[in-house]
């Protein structure tokens, strides 16, 4: 058998979808206005990129701050251009693409610019979500005004607490510091318009001063704070969580710092856009992510200056993750993140918290094994009135050819009755396209009622794994064919004549509506029989069900796999024990939960108490995001109060060891694997 | 089907909606047209003239005053007759009274053929529409979708119960009705709506299909299960008999927005998703919504034609036929599907109704 599998403008699945035959749904369909002209994208080159803002106007290409403490770094957030409104097209793209790749190889070296290229040396361009047209900064960058605070004691330690999140309420009356002075040096909105004399490449800074100055203007009135700081309202923009009574900036910035009114803790925010928090294919917020690292950094190192002390230790909490992800540390961002906290570290003491998630029940996750020429079908419910992609995952072992698979998608059947027609099959090993790692990806379309309603698509991924990534189109679309909506059948099938057992995984992909998204997307899930749901007692069961391929423990955010990160799972206080929701890795992964926080105070009373967006109201948020705010708090004041040569050494386990021995943690032995070495107190 | 999704507690915030539960009262009566008619605007309020009866004060204000006009018979030939033309006279009608008059007015043209596999509407002794009747086997394929839908109960249920009685809310937020502006257009909707009632229990009765909860016991309805039949969805005959309705009227005024297409998309929308409703809360299929939109869709054509037939002169409209298929009730799909049955009947002017439809009109610049 043939299949009539063709190759792709792009290297990766999830681009070849949500720009190729998926670009008509999500995000890329015009929401406000015109189509954006602008693309984040990360650009990796092995042989390390000159540090500076190379900015260049012959080449399409835009950097933000790049932090200089990192002399050639191999990843490089960056801004592509040049693509118009109606470039998003397989001819546009294509022209990019080329670009993209000059630019990687040096062909525009532009003096003070990008380096020339290593001889063969291959760049890696991942292409993310677009930014608006006028977030991006039109001249020559300014350095920003940060003032020495004279509430600081430059002869005790200071800390700098980098929080990145959506809705950065930085007006909050939690945040300010002695004398009622914002304890926040800088804020970078990400999304907002860039202003006359703009410091970031894209987006707006608001500095400490400048805060004060609003709050001094308006009287405290939170809104016109925001609005004055082009931050709500006034113009054709997705609208900001700050509009929101609830939003999960402030409530992270509250938990992570809020009340403590010590000058000695300075805050850098980084709010990121709103709709690259929609974003559900999870592949849009790389550049912004690194892009934040790299202005945290930049501008702890311009807070030391204004004290006149050496670069100060920093704790950066990131609470965002998603579902899918190779789970093994070796994704572009995850790399990229690697880099810039591993550099920093030889400076100062350096932490990225993230959480581990909260899929543990969402059944989005399943461990196959695959013995050869044997057979698998995963049953994969996809829900009407799905209005965003879905995307799931199939991950091979190290040293699995695609070669090795078939895998089939079959439509929904009856309910409890035998899967319907196929509509997609990937059969590399009898195509005449059979990728190789490194080349562009194969990908066969997803037919429903003579429309392309989907793809399957295999990739190599940069760490060498083969992926398959199913993409089906929302379930619900205005004038678009829509994938139908039921219970799928993933069946897979090993064609090898011999050889080992295969353990695949297969990761759902993050796929829910959030904050003033309104997106209309909804999480699917796998619709195992076998895999028993509640528990003896009619609780949700909490352990994997033997035999059963759907698994909770596993279902780690994959951005969680970072190295150099420090993992955060939630706790329930009352019974003792981990939070039912709370995200576990499989023991075979390579980076497991190191430390929790209490979350929900027993099973009827679920989630944490925080500042809802404005100063004096209260919201309850649930989560892993809740739990690693609190886990940066602690490991604040424990970078304070622990000498330098201790805290050196802290870093091998990623300072999971130095927030255990914080005062009062609990150890909850028997589940060590979601929250690692203890709940830390509070 | 998992429940999984209950995790998400924290959605309970839609518990807001349960403020609707007040309507809860109305749902177990049904869509009863003559509480639906009322339901909304209060119109009877506005005719708070003749809203009660005061026998005490009056009568002896009566005794007291009567000698000051005399003594003299009327003399007939000073006496006006009140305005019949174009039944005009339905403007000194209460609104119950009106809502019984439309009734009449449609009924009277309704009637029905039945077979064992197929039931055929007639309007004026000539077939109408009809519905071939589904079998058990494939009504146990419809499960499917029940289970399909069953994961967004917790979010729908405000809308859920707050459809149970009278629709008009939901379509008026799209056209920017008020009571104060739109009294006529509100009747409009609300008379549409009664009229749907009266033509689906005609199915209902005849075909007699059992409910999903009737057949898979765990179906577990939100609601109550009406005290009717499944198929057609009463639900889907009156969303879908009202877009279609105010799409006739908007399009009537075409310059009064100017965003109609816009509007129109979500008439139908909405009509989609009011039918959709009544799969979350498992007490339809959606086979049943299709049925009962080629229902609402026949209806509303004849509400039309009946208003705007000119003189003795009657529309023409094309008979339908509905032959239920394994399918999801979306609108795209029923809107391309083709439903002609080959034949036709004829609609003529009714009185009422046409004093109905130019006022609603009017109520548009």
């Amino acid at each position: 058998m043939t299949t009539t599998s063709s190759t792709s403008t792009f290297n990766d699945a999830y681009t070849h979808w949500m720009m190729g035959p998926g670009r008509a749904y999500d995000f890329f369909a015009p929401r406000v206005g015109a189509m954006p002209s602008l693309l984040s994208a990360v650009i990796e080159r092995p042989g390390g990129h000159m540090s500076g803002t190379p900015t260049d106007a012959a080449a399409p290409l835009v950097t933000p701050t790049l932090w200089s403490g990192l002399a050639r770094p191999k990843f490089l957030p960056c801004i592509l251009s040049g693509a118009t409104a109606d470039t998003y097209d397989a001819p546009g793209l294509e022209t990019l693409w080329a670009h993209a790749a000059q630019i990687g190889a040096g062909a525009h070296s532009p003096a003070g610019g990008l380096v020339p290229a290593v001889a063969a040396e291959r760049p890696r361009v991942k292409i993310g979500h677009p930014v608006a047209q006028d977030a991006v900064a039109a001249g020559a960058l300014a350095s920003p005004n940060i003032a020495a605070d004279p509430a600081v004691d430059t002869s005790k330690p200071i800390v700098v607490l980098g929080i990145i999140d959506d809705g950065i309420a930085f007006a909050h009356s939690d945040l300010l510091g002695p004398g009622g002075k914002t304890r926040i040096d800088s804020v970078w909105v990400q999304g907002a318009p860039s202003p006359a004399n703009p410091t970031c490449g894209f987006g707006a800074e608001i500095t400490g001063s400048q805060i004060d100055a609003l709050r001094t203007q308006f009287g405290g009135d939170e809104d016109q704070v925001y609005r004055a700081a082009g931050i709500m309202g006034g113009g054709p923009r997705d609208p900001s969580p700050l509009t929101m009574a609830t939003c999960h900036g402030a409530h992270v910035l509250d938990l992570a710092t809020g009340g403590l009114s010590d000058a000695q803790v300075r805050i850098v925010a980084v709010d990121l856009p709103p709709a690259a928090t929609w974003d559900t294919s999870g592949f849009g917020k790389d550049m912004l992510m690194l892009a934040a690292m790299h202005h945290i950094f930049d501008r702890a190192d311009r807070i030391a200056a204004a004290y006149g002390v050496p670069a100060l230790p920093v704790v950066v909490n990131m609470s965002y993750g998603y579902s899918g992800g190779s789970h093994d540390g070796t994704a572009m961002v995850e790399a990229a993140l690697d880099e810039l906290v591993s550099a920093r570290r030889a400076a100062a003491p350096t932490a990225l918290i993230l959480p581990s998630g909260n899929s543990f029940l969402g059944a989005g996750h399943a461990r196959i094994d695959l013995a050869a020429g044997a057979s698998a079908a995963l049953p994969w419910r996809v829900h009407p009135n799905d209005r965003t992609s879905t995307f799931a995952e199939l991950w091979l072992p190290a040293g699995a050819d695609i070669t090795d698979l078939t895998v089939a998608l079959h439509a929904p059947g009856d309910t409890f009755g035998p899967a319907g027609p196929t509509l997609a099959t990937l059969d590399l090993g009898h195509s005449d396209l059979p990728p190789a790692p490194g080349t562009r990806l194969s990908s066969v379309p997803v037919t429903s009622r003579g429309a392309t309603v989907g793809a399957l698509s295999a990739d190599c991924s940069r760490g060498g794994r083969w992926r398959v990534l199913i993409a089906l189109a929302p379930t619900e679309a205005t004038d678009l064919a829509v994938a139908p909506a039921g219970l799928y059948t993933l069946a897979i099938t090993d064609t090898r004549a011999s050889g080992a057992t295969h353990l695949l995984t297969a990761y759902i992909q993050r796929d829910v509506s959030y904050g003033t998204a309104n997106s209309g997307a909804r999480q699917s899930y796998f619709d195992e029989p076998a895999n028993v749901v509640l528990d003896p007692d009619g609780a949700l069961a909490q352990d994997d069900t033997p035999g059963a391929m759907t698994r909770r423990r596993g279902a780690l955010s994959g951005l969680a796999t970072t190295p150099c990160a420090l993992v955060v799972g939630a706790a329930q206080r009352d019974p003792l024990g981990a939070a039912i929701f709370s995200g576990a890795s499989d023991g075979a992964d390579p980076q497991q939960v190191d430390i929790a926080a209490f979350v929900d105070a027993n099973s009827v009373t679920p989630g944490r108490r925080a500042s809802g967006t404005r100063s004096g109201s209260v919201a309850i948020l649930r989560g892993t995001s809740v739990a690693a705010p609190l886990v940066a708090r602690t490991l604040v004041e424990q970078f304070r109060t622990t000498s330098p040569a201790d805290l050196t050494a802290a870093a091998a386990d990623n300072y999971a060891s130095l927030v255990a021995a914080a005062p009062g943690l609990t150890t909850i032995t028997l589940e060590a694997d979601r929250v690692g070495k203890g709940v830390i107190a509070g | 089907m998992s429940g999984l999704n209950g995790i998400n507690g924290i959605n309970g915030i839609n518990g807001i909606n349960g403020i609707n539960g007040i309507n809860g009262i109305n749902g177990i009566n049904g869509i009863n047209g003559i509480n639906g008619i009322n339901g909304i605007n209060g119109i009877n309020g506005i005719n708070g003239i003749g809203g009660g009866f005061p026998v005490g004060d009056t009568l002896t204000a009566g005794a007291g005053i009567r000698h000051a006009a005399g003594f003299e018979p009327i003399d007939p030939a000073t006496i006006k007759d009140d305005d019949t033309r174009n039944d005009a006279q339905m403007g000194l009608w209460s609104a119950q009274v009106r809502a019984w008059l439309y009734v009449t007015e449609f009924t009277k043209n309704l009637s029905h053929v039945d077979t064992a596999s197929s039931l055929t509407m007639r309007w004026n002794g000539k077939a109408m529409l009809t519905l071939d009747r589904p079998d058990i086997p494939l009504l146990c394929t419809q499960l499917k979708y029940l289970f399909d839908y069953m994961d967004q109960r917790p979010e729908r249920g405000g809308e859920v119960v707050g459809q149970m009685g009278a629709l008009a809310d939901y379509y008026g937020f799209i056209l920017g009705l008020t009571p104060s502006r739109h009294p006529k257009t509100t009747e409009l909707i609300d008379t549409v709506q009664n009229l749907c009632s009266h033509a689906v229990m005609v199915p209902k009765h005849n075909l007699c299909i059992r409910r999903p909860d009737q057949l898979d016991g765990r179906i577990m309805p939100m609601i109550p299960t009406p005290g009717h039949g499944s198929f057609p969805s009463g639900h889907a005959t009156q969303s879908m008999a009202i877009a279609t309705i105010l799409e006739a009227l908007v399009r009537a005024k075409p310059d009064h927005f100017g965003d109609v297409e816009a509007r129109v998309k979500l008439l139908y929308k909405q009509a989609e998703r009011i039918a959709g409703n009544r799969t979350v809360a498992g007490v339809h299929y959606p086979i049943d919504s299709w049925a009962g939109a080629s229902l609402g869709r026949e209806v509303a054509r004849i509400v039309h034609a009946a208003a705007t037939a000119k003189g003795n002169r009657s529309a023409t409209l094309k008979a339908q036929r509905y032959t239920p298929v394994h399918h999801d009730y979306l609108m795209p799909d029923f809107q391309a599907a083709d439903q002609d049955a080959g034949g036709t009947y004829k609609v003529a002017r009714s009185g009422p109704i046409a004093w109905l439809w130019e006022k609603a009109l009017a109520e548009f610049i």
